[in-house]
């Protein structure tokens, strides 16, 4: 009887000092960012200039943000774009990247350091870099599609193309997501290989079967890293293209959501723009989650 | 022993968060509204009596000048109004331009503003801050100290109000006009004297200046109305356009709106999109204006122009002349002004409003004119003999009677991104001028219905 209450006791002593240690990271996650949150939610049923105090207006917010606001669904088509172009290229491109940096060639690790390099430099120095490379008439892209004779359009000035040329700059960041894979491929054991080039398969055969099977889990986090990153793409539209391109093409929705708040100064609005994308995001997270338990394989889990 | 060291830690941990806490304090930006609850709009900014506030007092002073001749100059003009009036001292803070407005926005929701700070004439937020009483109404301190405030540009000063009473006190400002190389216009075959006033003048006179080479590239542009400072409103204001009544609904489509668009495209047509973004791109290379660069004939353009031409090619052979016009003459200005920030202190609003006057009135507009060449906002000071005795001057400063600012509805205040924006689609093709039009203005009467619905029909 005794024995138990001491057990107990120590128990809770050390819940306790467990708690403490952790208490400044606490206190400054409760004041810092879940309290902003809450209160951007709150402000988000109010009209606030800053200037002023928040006035109460209820659901107006997300009812003209809904039914009155044209730029809406048009920086939310514009970033659904984005999302559903450059993140299954991401994961094609970067897996295909990280099989070819797996390969036992004297020399790999340098190419291995010159794929990531880019995705090391700072998003604005990029971002620059490629409104000079884009350039309809002297830019790099142009001058070499020059070469072979076709005409390049004009990328980031022209409706058509200005969101399949942030999507192709954002593929130049590959390399991060590629030293993810290349973690993933190490894992695979070698048997494997072994055991099906016996067996006679060919090198794409061992890439479908094998290679692809097994890198599921690693597939499955960057998809979902990059539709996380994707629904917030701000940068490069923010320094590249004059809020909003040519014809609002490449005004995403992270980029409507800050002019609205701090050009504006309508961050009733910004709010409850910030919550509708919380939602979406969340959704299609929940969807992508769902349909993952389908093909993803974690090997040494428990079989279904 | 356990129970003491784990104790221990707890301490030393809190005692990191206390001190952590306390440096970020400051960021956390508060939400209690500064001023919204203040009864009566004026009775915090009160004056006191003119000569009793000699106690020393200290003042904050914002603005964007952080390096260059106009820092030096400032940094001259605040010592010696600290020497004349040896009971105040001046803070300066030079924030740079980009960040300025976003780091004013932040200190004055914050409360932790300057007393006196730089604001754009009339600018996209100053309606709200207005009416919020963050920065003090003048008209108490104009009637108390009998500030004339005809000793500036009407324009300015009409600009300045809110509600009918004034806010701001104009500083600096700019005009545009119509800049023309002579030696070009020798070469063409037209008169150096006569420079173009009507849009059809104006056009004639572009293509007999245009000159290409025989790789289908521009060498040398006539007048295209994309390049220098124009903005389409300018152009439409010349047409005798209007884009807001006086309720202030959109009137953007309009047959004169029309005209003006028309124009514009077609003048822009005649170089096409490849040439034309090639010219603009070698031109860019160049760091200063292709007019400068002697590769346009004709630009329109804001007065300090003048200035970067002799800094950078003080041999070119130039006149100036007002912005050809159709209907009736027009020009497009913006400027700098400055407002006192209500901090609840008398005090140091008596102070801040010393400095105002200090910058504004006419010895120190005289000195910056002097000084940068700049058109300052005091028009005694601007059109004072010594300076109009310069031809392209007074040209400058006669246009300052036909000049306006673009209107900056609060409740539409991006409708001019929205006019670019149909402009720039108008221009490559995606749609006809008069949609272009059309479009415009049903977006900014959505703004408006919009703004009303969620600011209760303010």
């Amino acid at each position: 009887m005794s024995r138990r209450k001491r057990t107990l006791g120590l128990a809770r002593k050390e819940a306790i000092t467990g708690y403490l240690f952790f208490s400044p990271w606490l206190i400054g996650f409760l004041v810092f960012t879940v309290g902003p949150v809450l209160f951007s939610f709150y402000v988000s049923f109010t009209e606030y200039d800053t200037f002023n105090p928040p006035r109460w207006i209820g659901l107006m917010n997300y009812k003209v943000l809904f039914f009155d606001d044209p730029r809406f669904g048009k920086s939310l088509y514009n970033t659904i774009y984005y999302v559903v172009f450059s993140v299954p290229l991401h994961i094609v491109l970067g897996v295909l990247l990280a099989v070819l940096m797996n390969q036992k060639v004297p020399g790999i690790r340098f190419f291995r350091t010159v794929f990531f390099l880019p995705s090391v430099v700072s998003g604005v120095a990029v971002a620059l870099l490629w409104i000079w490379l884009l350039e309809p008439t002297f830019g790099l892209i142009n001058t070499m599609l020059g070469y072979i004779g076709i005409e390049g359009p004009g990328w980031l000035t022209d409706e058509d193309w200005s969101k399949p040329s942030l999507i192709l700059m954002g593929l130049w960041g590959i390399g991060g997501s590629m030293i993810i894979y290349l973690a993933g491929l190490q894992g695979i054991s070698r048997e494997l290989y072994e055991a099906a080039r016996v067996d006679g398969a060919g090198v794409i055969r061992q890439f479908w079967n094998i290679t692809v099977p097994l890198l599921t889990p690693t597939i499955f986090f960057n998809l979902i890293m990059g539709i996380l990153g994707g629904f917030q793409v701000f940068l490069q539209a923010y320094v590249m293209t004059n809020s909003g391109g040519p014809n609002d093409s490449t005004l995403f929705y992270a980029l409507y959501l800050y002019i609205r708040a701090f050009v504006e100064l309508k961050m009733g609005y910004a709010s409850a723009m910030a919550w509708v994308l919380l939602v979406i995001t969340l959704f299609c997270t929940l969807l992508v989650f769902r349909w993952g338990r389908t093909w993803v394989y974690y090997e040494g889990a428990e079989p279904r | 022993m356990r129970k003491t060291l784990g104790l221990l830690a707890s301490v030393i941990l809190l005692l990191f968060l206390v001190t952590a806490c306390g440096g970020d304090g400051g960021e956390a930006s508060s939400t209690a509204s500064p001023s919204g609850s203040s009864a009566a709009p004026a009775a915090s900014g009160a004056p006191q009596g003119g000569e009793t506030g000699r106690e020393p007092v200290t003042i904050q002073f914002w603005h964007i000048f952080t390096d260059g001749p106009a820092k030096d100059l400032y940094n001259q003009l605040i010592d010696d109004f600290q020497k004349q009036y040896d009971w105040i001292t001046v803070e300066q803070l030079a924030v740079n331009f980009f960040d300025y407005g976003a780091k004013i926005s932040t200190a004055l929701a914050g409360g932790s503003g300057p007393d006196i700070a730089l604001a754009g004439t009339g600018d996209q937020t100053f309606h709200d801050r207005a009416r919020a009483n963050a920065i003090l109404q003048l008209d108490p301190f104009i009637q108390r100290d009998n500030w004339d405030m005809n000793q500036y540009f009407p324009v300015l000063t009409e600009r300045v109000k809110f509600n009918g009473a004034y806010y701001q006190m104009p500083l600096e400002t700019d005009v545009r006009v119509l800049y023309y190389n002579k030696k070009m216009f020798r070469e063409a075959g037209l008169d150096p004297d006569k420079p173009p006033t009507n849009w059809a003048e104006l056009e004639q006179y572009a293509e007999k200046l245009t000159k290409w080479n025989d790789k289908n590239m521009l060498e040398q542009i006539g007048f295209a109305p994309a390049l220098g400072n124009l903005g389409f409103w300018t152009l439409a204001w010349t047409n005798g356009a209007e884009f807001f009544d006086a309720e202030g609904n959109p009137t953007i489509d309009t047959p004169e709106a029309l005209e003006a668009l028309e124009f514009w495209i077609r003048m822009q047509n005649k170089y096409g999109d490849k040439a034309f973004s090639a010219f603009q791109t070698q031109a860019g290379s160049l760091g200063y204006s292709p007019f400068i660069g002697e590769k346009v004939a004709m630009i329109v353009d804001v007065n300090y122009l003048m200035e970067e031409i002799e800094v950078y090619n003080p041999d070119l052979e130039y006149g100036i002349a007002p912005i050809p016009y159709q209907k009736k003459p027009a020009s497009w200005s913006a400027g700098w002004s400055l407002e006192l920030v209500d901090n609840k202190d008398p005090r140091k609003a008596d102070a801040a409003w010393e400095l105002m006057k200090y910058l504004t009135g006419k010895d120190v507009q005289m000195r910056i004119r002097q000084t940068f060449n700049s058109l300052v906002a005091n028009q005694e000071a601007a059109m004072a003999p010594e300076f109009m005795n310069d031809p392209n001057w007074k040209i400058v400063v006669e246009q300052m009677q036909h000049s306006r600012f673009l209107p900056l509805p609060e409740e539409a205040l991006s409708w001019a991104s929205f006019l670019n924006k149909n402009l720039e689609a108008a221009m490559h093709g995606g749609m006809t001028p008069k949609q272009a039009l059309e479009k415009t203005q049903r977006e900014t009467e959505q703004e408006i219905a919009n703004y009303r619905k969620t600011h209760g029909g303010k």
